[in-house]
């Protein structure tokens, strides 16, 4: 039960990681970037799960269930400055957001 | 029929009730008042719970001997943690003086000071983290906090930008050290610190190692360490003033003690990896910082460049990892955070005044039109160099001798090489202050009415960056004590 | 008069070190900071009542002319005469910091005075703050003192982690000669060379003349560039210690004596003469010091002395012919002595001092100076005979043009209260060359200060052929010569001038300036590039650190597959999906398509919690991935359709097409090959781990979300509750206001 499978799970979780920092990385919707966020917290909570499996420990369940909900919520946070940039009619491209570079 | 409940340590706990009960007091009194009343109510309710909890975190500094664990271990109780909340619960207190005509929150200005009283718990939380989960719950407490502080004047589209910004930044760095966190676990399956610390020989070396590594970019990203800073001086310069000033001060002192307290209790096995991993941070925070610095314009950004650079005069002391250096990482953060608020009060009254963002052009003649604010910047501005009269002289002897008790005198060279350095640009503005005012400069939209509140804020803030000065001996007594439950590998 | 009380209380404390120092001196102390060994400590020793004394005294006259002098000055310049205070309180805080420099015995309190004389020093520099060239020039003052003084900082602290103890007397003690204090000792010479403006530090000292004409006066003397030599007598017993820092204060002091007085020489403004003139007498004072022993040691405190009261006269008295005349050029005055005697004769006394002509008090700090440099060798005297020709020639050449010759311009009446200062520092050279004695006694007890048994210092006239005598004789000449002959020297000079405007050191600092802001500037450029690329810049270091590491760790039994059993099948299915899916949400421009497939990557991962044995946390998930959905299709719906559209067409650039997915995978792969090599290698953890997992039925709890609810975790829960509450806070704020367009 052990040893392929764990790994196999952290593979996983590890694809998941790379694929949401890549998000981040390349995508300039700011409304795709917060997906890839949600990506990578995700990969967190996939390790978290299958460590606690590995470890006979509900600790890292629980961190798990934390994590969902904070993560959720900074969705919508992100979510909610996305339609308040769009109903000031700012630009919502990430690459676009200059106007700070003094 | 009686159940078994568990022992709650009221009193332990006061703090975070004082901060909590302020912030529904705060969501409630802003949904049900309108108009004046409405920021009037939030300031007091602000001000109440952050006494409140001031006087609660001074209390348990004083009472505390020894540390010990609330609810089921996952928080301390201890002086390191009370003494941090003090620092927070301070900076907090001298933001919301700064909120009290800040023009455009107008009628937002109720849930400013919620959002404030949030970001402080976290914080409050954050330092008192005694397990993986409270550490990652508190930091994204205040951080998402502080995501929508910075857009809470959402009239101006700069604040959304930063806002936004912060929080994609802030998002990866947390994203970062969740898995760090994760792979942490992973390697010893425990989740407490000391537990961690001490599954530490028997637990998979390449999987902690990794995940200490993640962890600490997590953290390094609060810090605003280079190079993981890229996302400060866009916050720093479009957030709002009084936001930019509690983060400067507040976040960093946050970050920075948890570092102090995770780092030591649950890798004292891999002291010698990250204590170098943090001098690297230190030194590359040093360059990046002041050379940056060196060509801003906007005050706010230099400032925030400043802020860089003193993140690595904070982590040398850290880096160090010798008790000396413990104590000096809280003696530094004391007058440091007085002059990253003050400043940034004196910078938020300039910008009322000048009815724009603040350049250092347009500190010009503040000495003369403004005496106390430009003596007091002026005072903060030697303060950041490391000069008398402030504390922050002391602290940063006191770091350089934790150095030196470590044997990294090449660090101590580094540091006051770049000292030299920001003599430059800290001067450039106090040079700016006493120049003559050039007429075009003048104040835009006429005087602004007489803000008592950012006058206390700077006087305060000033009484405390001196009194840091003169105070040597109670205060090493304070963060002695605070450190001394602590066990530092060198 | 109110503005003369400044001067007034500069005479009452020159009262009080006075008595003071008749009552044999004494000591204060207060704790401080116990804990560091820190103590507000101040002593009254002979150094200390020598520099004192100065300080206070010279304050007295200059502080007498500035209450005349600055209101005509502030009426020049258009200024409100409310500036006065700040002008008063400045000069009064440069005295006091300066008594409590040469006062303290606590080197971190030293330290505190010394930086507070560069602070004032560059407010009362900068005091003609509309002009520009006075505000670049106060900044320069306080760069180069200020960046020095964290050398000054960093001995201090050297000396404290190898002694133990901030005390001087106790540090002069304890020393012992070795690396170590010479390399503190090497950062205090730099520290007070710069303050002195000796060579190459000395550019800022011409600048900083834009200052009011008391401020260069009291600067130049008795205050500010007197506190450098200052340190090094306090230091002496540390700098004695190592022959470098003493050869490096020789070779400064030479350099500074020929370089200024050349200089002083070929200048044609006032006050620049005085100013490289200062730069070259207190290169004297360093080459004493360089010479060390007890005479020289002596000899230079006797050399401050003297030069202090004839160089503070001089300086009142440009500022006194500027304000008569209109004119601060040599090539403009001429022939002044018949209109302004009084200030003729003061400051032809002061010149006479400054030239050691004897009958003043001059002539005995070169007496000294000539014996000092004979003891030491011949090559010494001859520079010595040289240096003192040299002077002779530029205050003679000073003097004799302002005051002798043909007049060349209109002069009005002086106020008494300019002139009487210059007279009263007359006469008090001529009274030290008429009772030297008292001078010497001070000069000798600030000696003992530093350098412990020192002989008497017994100034008196010898009517014979000794070398000294012989020494002064020949310095006259040479000096007469460089005055009678100026043709001999003009080109030499101007040769010297220009190769050090364009070679020296001040050139030196602009362009190290301009270097460091070009610099800043291409980091700058670094750092405000686009956000993302800031951040792929940190993982591909971070990426090549980690692979480093796996390198270096051992492989032996890492990276096997392993077997696969058929209960795991449906698990393994799972996985592989979820993984397809996650790959798959880098593809698709659609919006919607994108949120559906990041859905599916999240049910997909409930299912596998479910598999795993967390079936609760596997429903938490559901409905947390449900509602993000959802939250994200309402976001949809409210963000404009033609913005949405915009986004989904914004192209990816194609620099990037490729290098940020590469980035991407790169550290993916980092990560895949850690867990791999981490998971898939023999250890003790994984055999403990198979234990738990064997009796996982007994020891798991069966329902995690209960537990959390029942158990400790409520914190935790209550943690969430508020993030989600401030969460809908923030969103209400940010939405509160206006409806969509």
């Amino acid at each position: 039960m052990l040893g392929p499978t764990v790994a196999a799970y952290l593979v996983l979780s590890a694809i998941l990681f790379a694929t949401g920092a890549a998000g981040v990385l390349i995508r300039r919707s700011p409304l795709i970037v917060l997906l890839a966020l949600e990506l990578m917290l995700n990969a967190g909570n996939l390790a978290l799960i299958a460590f606690a499996r590995q470890h006979a420990d509900s600790g890292g369940q629980v961190f798990a269930l934390a994590v969902m909900v904070v993560a959720a919520t900074e969705v919508v946070v992100g979510l909610g400055l996305i339609v308040a940039m769009s109903r000031k009619k700012v630009e919502l491209d990430v690459d676009a957001l200059t106007e700070l570079e003094g | 029929m009686s159940i078994d409940t568990p022992a709650i340590d009221w009193a332990g706990l006061s703090p975070y009730f004082a901060l909590l009960g302020g912030i529904v007091a705060a969501l409630l009194s802003s949904v049900f008042l309108r108009g004046p009343a409405r920021n009037a109510a939030g300031f007091a309710i602000a001000a109440l719970a952050l006494l409140g909890a001031l006087a609660a975190a001074i209390a348990l500094a004083v009472v505390d001997e020894t540390g010990s664990g609330m609810i089921a271990d996952s928080l301390r109780r201890d002086r390191l943690a009370d003494v941090a909340q003090i620092v927070v619960v301070c900076a907090g207190l001298l933001a919301a003086l700064l909120f009290v005509r800040e023009p455009d929150a107008g009628e937002r200005r109720g849930d400013a000071y919620a959002l404030l009283l949030s970001a402080v718990a976290g914080m409050a939380l954050f330092v008192a983290a005694n397990d993986l989960i409270v550490l990652f719950l508190g930091l994204e407490w205040f951080s998402i906090s502080l995501y929508i502080l910075c857009a809470v004047t959402p009239e101006r589209t700069r604040s959304l930008e930063a806002s936004l910004k912060y929080l994609i930044v802030g998002g990866f760095g947390s994203a970062v050290l969740l898995f760090g966190a994760a792979l942490v676990y992973g390697a010893s399956g425990k989740l407490r610190f000391a537990e961690i610390g001490l599954a530490g020989p028997g637990s998979d070396r390449l999987l902690l190692v990794t995940g200490l590594a993640m962890l600490l970019v997590g953290l390094a990203f609060k810090v605003s360490a280079a190079p993981f800073h890229m996302w400060t001086p866009d916050v720093y310069q479009g957030a709002p003033t009084p936001v930019t000033g509690f983060m400067a001060a507040a976040t960093k002192a946050a970050a920075l003690v948890v570092a102090l307290r995770f780092l030591t209790e649950a890798f004292p096995g891999e002291a010698a990896l990250w204590t170098i991993t943090l001098a690297v941070l230190a030194v590359a925070s040093l360059a990046v910082g002041n050379l940056g610095a060196l060509v801003q314009r906007d005050l706010k950004r230099l400032l925030a460049y400043s802020s860089v650079s003193h993140a690595g005069f904070l982590l040398m002391p850290v880096a160090a990892g010798n008790a000396l250096g413990g104590r000096a990482l809280l003696y530094y953060l004391i007058p440091y955070a007085a002059l990253s608020v003050g400043s940034f009060a004196v910078v938020a009254a300039r910008e009322r005044e000048l009815g724009r963002a603040v350049t250092i052009d347009g500190m010009t003649g503040l000495g003369w039109e403004r005496p106390v604010h430009g003596a007091a910047m002026t005072t903060f501005m030697l303060g950041f160099i490391g000069l008398p009269p402030t504390g922050l002289f002391l602290g940063k002897f006191y770091a350089f001798s934790a150095l030196y008790e470590r044997g990294w005198t090449w660090l101590m060279i580094i540091g006051a090489v770049f000292t030299a350095v920001s003599v430059a640009y800290y001067l450039g503005v106090v040079r700016a202050i006493y120049a003559r005012p050039v007429l075009a400069a003048a104040p835009a939209g006429g005087s602004p009415p007489r803000d008592t509140a950012i006058d206390v804020a700077i006087v305060a803030s000033l009484v405390i960056a001196v009194g840091t000065f003169f105070g040597v001996d109670p205060l090493i007594d304070v963060v002695t004590r605070a450190v001394a439950d602590l066990t530092f590998p060198f | 008069m109110l503005r003369l009380l400044p001067a007034i209380i500069a005479l009452g404390a020159f009262a009080a070190i006075l008595a003071g120092w008749a009552a044999g001196g004494g000591a204060v102390e207060a704790a401080w900071a116990p804990s560091w060994g820190l103590e507000l400590s101040f002593e009254l020793d002979g150094l200390g009542a020598l520099y004192g004394l100065l300080a206070t005294g010279i304050g007295f006259p200059v502080f007498a002319y500035a209450a005349r002098y600055l209101p005509l000055h502030l009426d020049h310049q258009g200024r409100s005469h409310r500036e006065e205070w700040r002008f008063f309180g400045l000069l009064l805080l440069f005295m006091v910091s300066m008594v409590g420099l040469v006062t303290a015995r606590d080197l971190i309190l030293l330290f505190v005075f010394w930086d507070l004389t560069a602070v004032s020093s560059y407010f009362l520099i900068g005091y003609d703050r509309q002009e520009a060239e006075a505000r670049s020039s106060a900044l320069m003052a306080l760069l180069v003192t200020g960046v020095t003084a964290v050398l000054l900082l960093a001995a201090i602290l050297l000396l404290w982690a190898e002694y133990g103890t901030f005390s001087l007397p106790e540090l002069a003690a304890r020393a012992r000669p070795g690396a170590l204090v010479t390399g503190a000792g090497v950062l205090v010479a730099i520290a007070g060379l710069a303050k002195s403006a000796q060579v190459p530090f000395h550019f800022w000292l011409p600048r900083a003349m834009a200052a009011p004409t008391p401020v260069s006066a009291y600067l130049h003397s008795a205050a500010m560039v007197a506190a450098g030599v200052f340190l090094l007598a306090r230091f002496y017993p540390l700098l004695a210690l190592s022959g470098l820092v003493l050869d490096l204060l020789l070779a400064a002091g030479l350099a500074s004596i020929a370089i200024g007085g050349v200089l002083a020489l070929t200048c044609d403004r006032l006050k620049q003469v005085l100013a490289y003139s200062t730069i070259s007498q207190y290169g004297y004072v360093a080459t004493m010091y360089g010479l060390g022993g007890g005479k020289s040691v002596a000899a230079a405190a006797f050399y401050v002395l003297s030069h202090a009261l004839a160089k503070s006269a001089l300086f009142l008295t440009a500022g006194a012919v500027t304000e008569a005349t209109g004119e601060d050029r040599l090539s403009r005055l001429g022939g002044l002595a018949r209109s302004m005697p009084a200030l003729a004769v003061g400051s032809g006394l002061a010149a006479a001092g400054l030239a050691a002509l004897p009958l003043t008090i001059g002539f005995f700090k070169d007496e000294l100076f000539f014996a000092a440099s004979f003891d030491d060798s011949w090559p010494a005297a001859v520079a010595a005979v040289a240096a003192a020709g040299l002077t002779f020639a530029y205050i003679g050449r000073f003097w004799l043009r302002i005051f002798a010759g043909r007049r060349r311009s209109d002069a009005v009446r002086l106020p008494p209260l300019l002139t009487a200062p210059v007279a009263v520092l007359g006469l008090a050279v001529l009274l030290g060359g008429a009772f030297a004695p008292p001078f010497g006694d001070l000069a000798a007890a600030a000696a003992r200060a530093s350098a412990g048994a020192v002989p008497p210092i017994e100034p008196a006239y010898h009517l014979d052929a000794r070398a000294e005598n012989l020494m002064a004789l020949a310095a006259y000449a040479t000096g007469i010569l460089l005055l009678a002959a100026p043709w001999l020297w003009r080109r030499p000079a101007a040769w010297v001038a220009s190769t050090g405007a364009r070679l020296g050191p001040e050139r030196a600092y602009t362009v190290g300036l301009a270097g460091l802001n070009r610099f800043s500037d291409a980091i700058h450029e670094i750092e405000v590039r686009d956000l993302r690329s800031r951040i792929a810049a940190v993982l591909v270091p971070g990426g090549a650190l980690a692979v480093a590491g796996l390198a270096a760790t051992p492989t032996a039994g890492a990276y096997r597959a392993g077997t696969l059993s058929t209960d795991d099948l449906a698990l393994v299915l799972t996985l592989a999906v979820v993984a397809l899916a996650a790959i798959g949400t880098a593809a698709p421009r659609h919006h919607l398509t994108l949120l559906l497939s990041v859905a599916g990557v999240g049910f997909g991962l409930a299912v596998v919690y479910a598999l795993l044995g967390g079936p609760d946390v596997a429903l938490v998930a559901v409905l947390v991935e449900t509602v993000a959905a959802l939250v994200f299709l309402g976001v949809f719906a409210l963000v404009p359709r033609d913005v949405l559209r915009r986004m989904e067409a914004i192209p990816t650039p194609r620099r990037r097409r490729w290098r940020d997915p590469a980035i991407g995978i790169f550290a993916g792969a980092v990560v895949f090959f850690v867990v791999w090599g981490a998971l898939s290698r023999p250890s003790p953890a994984a055999a403990i781990a198979d234990e738990h997992v064997r009796l996982a039925p007994q020891a798991h709890a069966k329902d995690v979300v209960t537990a959390i609810l029942a158990d400790f975790r409520g914190l935790d829960t209550l943690g969430e509750i508020t993030v989600i509450a401030v969460a809908l806070v923030g969103v209400t704020t940010l939405l509160a206001r206006g409806r969509l367009r």
